[in-house]
């Protein structure tokens, strides 16, 4: 696993990080969210072993990442502005890299290239951007590391290769240790992929939480009820992280199980209760304007 | 993990678009080595230079032209490997791209030099090879020559790490482009630059500083740069004097190898698109760019106008610049306009040194003028004499044992640091003098009014005196001195030295090279002697060494009375590579042999034989028809102008001026002299002997002197301005 302890980084006077601390598990793909300037870059950068942290430490399966090649073998490194080097095709990268991880899968390269359509021989300059960010996820694939640090990749994918790539994910966790960390500003792209996801808001970690434990433990529920002491009472009951008034209709967002929550709105008799479907986003509106953020100015 | 980054596969992968460098410093190996080799040969044989002559020009070859020729190729390689492999440290993107990968930051360091000394040393190997093979071709192959190419193949390597390393070394420490390519161009010409700045203060400021390079000087104008270090290196290696310098080029690359491999290791990724990457480097940096450029426009605004309003200026330039650079540095470190006075303390740091600096040379609180080494540490002198006008002109020529000869040219004060040429040795009154020199360099600078000298201060010789001293080190300075203390200098420097010795070492060489004695006599005129009698020549030179080996030091500083010009020629030289391809191809290595030396009454066997040619030996033998005298008055700027002019045609005044006058003797600063004799065609300049000058003329120098004399414009004007305070 990933653990990252108190890190903080400092440019100059601005703090990109600030006293960051992190747990990524084994075998589950890890979105960070930010707005732009949240510190993603910079964190994953440190996570690459490319940046020493100021303070604090990150490791890698226990041990060290900055300046060590043991710990950084264990980690592809996919930045969000890539360099190739001139005139390289992909089987040049290929031939590169085979050269700093030892583990690399030249045959899986081989085959992804072809399942994702793309020529091994062409030269890389020539390449979209959008090819070029899959040449790099088959790259961080095939290198056969344990840890691939994606910064936002999928960012320029069309929706079939987003996809794509999901599939592919998903087809190595399966298959063999594989924790992909996905850096992205944009909640929606991450929504579906995403085991875990890392709040991140001016430098510092707003929140880290379990997606599925997120959505059991959040509901949104729009109902009728009868009178104004009512909804007071269920109010003071539920663990409400917002309410809404649309004319009679009640939207409530509480923490806690489904049948908890339905349980306490049935026991005031309502004219009428029906739970709603939370995206994510809702779930970080929600969670992060409790903790006195305006998160919709930060991410969207 | 074990990376295989030094494995063949890999090299030949990241080689990929970047084989143009091997294949370009090709071109340049085969340029600097073959060609330049089959270009040589082809024009010594064309030539008709004998084989042994041939032999040892190849040989040199190895040593000199294939040297100098390489460095210029080691050069652009070192600089095209540096950039090409530390380059992405410039480009945040590059930076990410390497720096994640799964390998220490040591095995990169050593990975990229081992590739950057690859694409050097293989077509260096080459083209070296290919060299020996022409040469063996054409016959030069022996074990001399093999040994010779090795040493050059060492010596080319570690001169190529030593400029490698360097740019390693500053990409390493600095963020952008800009500052790297500034920062290059200042490793490779910061030194030299700042020894020509200090050595223009020297002769700005100080009186008696010397044109010549030596000391801390001449380390920081030859030597102080790497490239100029491995091209002064190659100067001396061609002459077998390398040692020490082969040692300073050793350490030097292995310090500035492990500073660039520091500056690498320690550089954090996050730094690229700073100007300097270390912080303390920008501090250093500043300060010694905008001291220097503080003086430096200082200087420029000194010497704009003309003596009036140079200090104000000085300073004005001074503080300008000082400013000026500062803020520019400023602006470039932080690309920001605003920033052009930020780091005030600095500023003010970096000014209160430019004042301190300007104030040493102005006041020279550090006694440059002044300085005459302690007598127990002195181990000798060598004294200038080019423009001493009462002494000769000579050449320096010693015999060696298989019949050729050595010639030296009378430059000897410029030589090396040892004491070779004329060596005036040490003496108590050679130190005497030397004190007394150095005592009146004070009144005499004082004495400039205004850039013109003042009266009895205008008939001083400019001496340039080297003191070696037991240290190891020379010292050179340059002094005005008056007719009394040269002389006392110069009679110590005949009776202690070896002035005497090489001065006349001309006299004995062979007979057979003589070719011609023209002798100069009172009257000033000059006639080939002895042309049809070449024994009668012969003998006149016996009798002037004769002579020679009997006269002290007080006969060779006496008023001389004739002159001799020998010339010898086909002399044969030393066998050395500069002496064949100084001599005409095909011809046997030959020099010539000058000398101007002037003969004295006591000099009795040579005056004897002089005699017999019939040309006047003394003024008694010349018919004078008229001696014109032109006195020399001053003009309201201090300028010496015409004055009167009397002809004196007499018999009584023709006898009293012909006790005085000798053409060997140097013209008064406020009297001029020419005679005109009874056989001679031209008026003929002269000199007076001052302690016989009859009355009436004194009387009227007195005049001149005093200003009782009208002046005219005339365009004979002295000036003694020579830009000094």
């Amino acid at each position: 696993m990933i653990e990252i302890k108190e890190c903080t980084k400092t440019f100059d006077e601005i703090r990109a990080v600030n006293q960051v601390s992190l747990d990524i598990g084994d075998r589950e793909v890890f979105g960070l969210v930010g707005s732009n300037g949240a510190g993603k870059s910079t964190l994953l950068r440190m996570t690459a072993g490319i940046i020493r942290a100021d303070s604090g430490e990150i490791l890698i399966d226990g041990t060290q990442v900055y300046e060590n090649d043991m710990a950084k073998g264990r980690v592809f490194y996919i930045s969000d502005d890539s360099y190739f080097p001139a005139n390289y095709t992909p089987q040049d990268l290929l031939r590169f890299y085979k050269n700093y991880y030892l583990g690399f899968q030249v045959q899986r390269f081989s085959k992804l290239m072809k399942q994702f359509h793309l020529d091994e021989k062409r030269k890389i300059s020539t390449f979209s951007k959008g090819m070029k960010k899959q040449l790099l996820v088959i790259l961080g694939v095939s290198a056969g590391t344990k840890y691939l640090l994606c910064d936002e990749t999928f960012d320029g994918l069309d929706p079939v290769m987003r996809q794509a790539v999901k599939s592919l994910f998903a087809s190595e966790i399966m298959n063999r240790e594989f924790t992909p960390v996905i850096a992205s500003h944009n909640l929606r792209e991450l929504e579906d992929i995403c085991d875990h996801v890392g709040l991140l808001h001016q430098g510092g970690i707003l929140l880290s939480r379990d997606l599925e434990d997120m959505k059991f433990h959040i509901h949104k529920v729009q109902c009728v009820l009868s009178d104004k002491e009512k909804e007071k009472e269920l109010a003071k009951e539920l663990e409400v992280l917002k309410i809404q008034h649309q004319g009679s209709l009640l939207l409530i967002t509480a923490r806690g199980t489904r049948t908890e929550i339905m349980e306490r709105i049935r026991s005031k008799n309502p004219l009428f209760c029906e739970v709603l479907p939370l995206t994510l986003e809702e779930i970080f509106i929600s969670e992060t304007e409790v903790a006195g953020y305006e998160i919709k100015n930060l991410l969207f | 993990m074990k990376s295989k980054i030094y494995s063949s596969d890999y090299v030949k992968t990241t080689s990929k678009g970047q084989v143009w460098i091997p294949v370009f410093l090709a071109i340049g190996f085969l340029m600097a080595f073959p060609v330049s080799e089959l270009m040589a040969l082809g024009n010594w044989f064309g030539m008709n230079y004998e084989s042994s002559q041939i032999e040892l020009l190849y040989e040199r070859m190895w040593t000199q032209r294939f040297m100098t020729a390489g460095l210029m190729v080691i050069f652009a390689a070192a600089l095209i490997n540096g950039i090409n492999n530390f380059w992405y440290l410039y480009s945040s993107k590059k930076v990410d791209f390497y720096h994640s990968l799964p390998v220490k930051r040591p095995q990169m360091f050593w990975h990229k030099t081992y590739v950057g000394v690859l694409y050097y040393f293989v077509p260096y190997l080459v083209m070296a090879f290919l060299s020996i093979c022409i040469g063996a071709m054409r016959g030069f192959f022996s074990l001399k020559l093999m040994k010779l190419a090795v040493v050059m193949l060492v010596l080319h390597l570690l001169m190529y790490l030593l400029l490698y390393f360097s740019v390693v070394l500053v990409i390493c420490m600095t963020g952008n482009i800009l500052m790297g390519t500034l920062c290059l161009a200042a490793v490779f010409s910061y030194g030299p630059v700042l020894g020509r700045l200090i050595s223009l203060y020297q002769s700005t400021f100080f009186d008696t500083f010397y044109e010549t390079n030596y000391g801390l000087l001449k380390i920081l104008e030859e030597e102080g740069s790497p490239f100029f270090l491995c091209k002064s290196f190659l100067d001396r290696y061609a002459y077998g004097e390398y040692g020490t310098l082969l040692a300073v080029i050793v350490v030097l690359m292995v310090l500035i190898g492990a500073a660039s491999y520091f500056a690498y290791v320690k550089r954090p990724s996050e730094s690229t698109g700073k100007s300097m990457i270390y912080r303390w480097s920008e501090i250093v940096i500043r300060l010694m760019v905008v001291i220097p450029s503080g003086l430096g426009v200082g200087l420029i605004f000194y010497m704009l106008p003309n003596q009036q309003g140079r200090i104000v200026w000085w300073i004005f330039g001074m503080l300008a610049g000082t400013v000026l650079v500062h803020g520019i540095i400023e602006v470039v470190y932080q690309m920001d306009f605003r920033k052009f006075l930020s780091h005030k303390l600095q500023l003010v740091l970096a000014a209160a040194v430019v004042a301190v600096c300007a104030l040493v040379f102005k006041k020279d609180l550090l006694g440059y003028d002044t300085y005459l080494p302690a007598y127990d540490k002195l181990e000798g002198i060598n004294v200038g004499m080019d423009y001493i006008p009462f002494n000769d002109n000579f050449m320096y020529v010693e015999k060696n044992d298989d019949g050729t000869y050595k010639i030296e040219e009378n430059t000897w004060i410029n030589g090396m640091p040892e004491l070779k040429g004329l060596n005036a040795g040490l003496s108590q009154d050679i130190y005497s003098s030397l004190e007394s020199i150095v005592a009146e360099q004070e009144p005499y600078m004082a004495a400039y009014d205004d850039g013109y000298v003042s009266h009895g201060f205008e008939d001083r010789y400019i001496i340039p005196i080297k003191y070696a001293l037991k240290s190891g080190e020379a010292v050179y300075r340059e002094y005005r001195v008056g007719q009394d203390n040269m002389r006392k200098l110069l009679k110590a420097c005949y009776e202690e030295g070896t002035l005497k010795e090489r001065k006349f070492a001309f006299l004995n060489i062979e007979d057979k090279y003589l070719q011609w004695v023209r002798g100069t006599f009172c009257d000033g005129e000059s006639y080939v002697l002895f042309q049809d009698d070449r024994d009668k020549m012969t003998a006149l030179l016996e009798a002037l060494k004769k002579d020679t080996e009997e006269a002290d030091a007080d006969v060779l500083l006496g008023n001389p009375c004739a002159s001799l010009y020998v010339q010898y020629e086909n002399i044969p030289l030393e066998q050395s590579a500069e002496n064949i391809l100084s001599s005409a191809p095909g011809m046997q290595n030959t020099g010539f042999v000058y000398a101007n030396v002037q003969i004295y009454p006591e000099f009795k066997r040579t005056l004897a034989l002089l005699k017999e040619t019939g040309y006047p030996i003394s003024m008694d033998d010349v018919e004078l028809e008229y001696v014109r005298v032109t006195y020399l008055v001053k003009d309201q700027d201090g300028n010496y102008i015409q004055g009167e002019t009397e002809k004196y045609d007499s018999p009584k005044e023709l006898d009293d001026f012909k006790k005085c006058i000798n053409y060997w003797i140097h013209e008064s600063s406020n009297i001029s002299v020419s005679i005109k004799t009874k056989n001679g065609r031209d008026e003929i300049s002269v000199g007076l002997i001052e302690d016989a000058i009859p009355e009436y003329i004194q009387a009227n120098m007195e005049r001149a002197e005093n200003g009782e004399m009208q002046g005219e414009v005339s365009d004979k004007e002295e000036t003694f301005d020579d830009g000094k305070m």
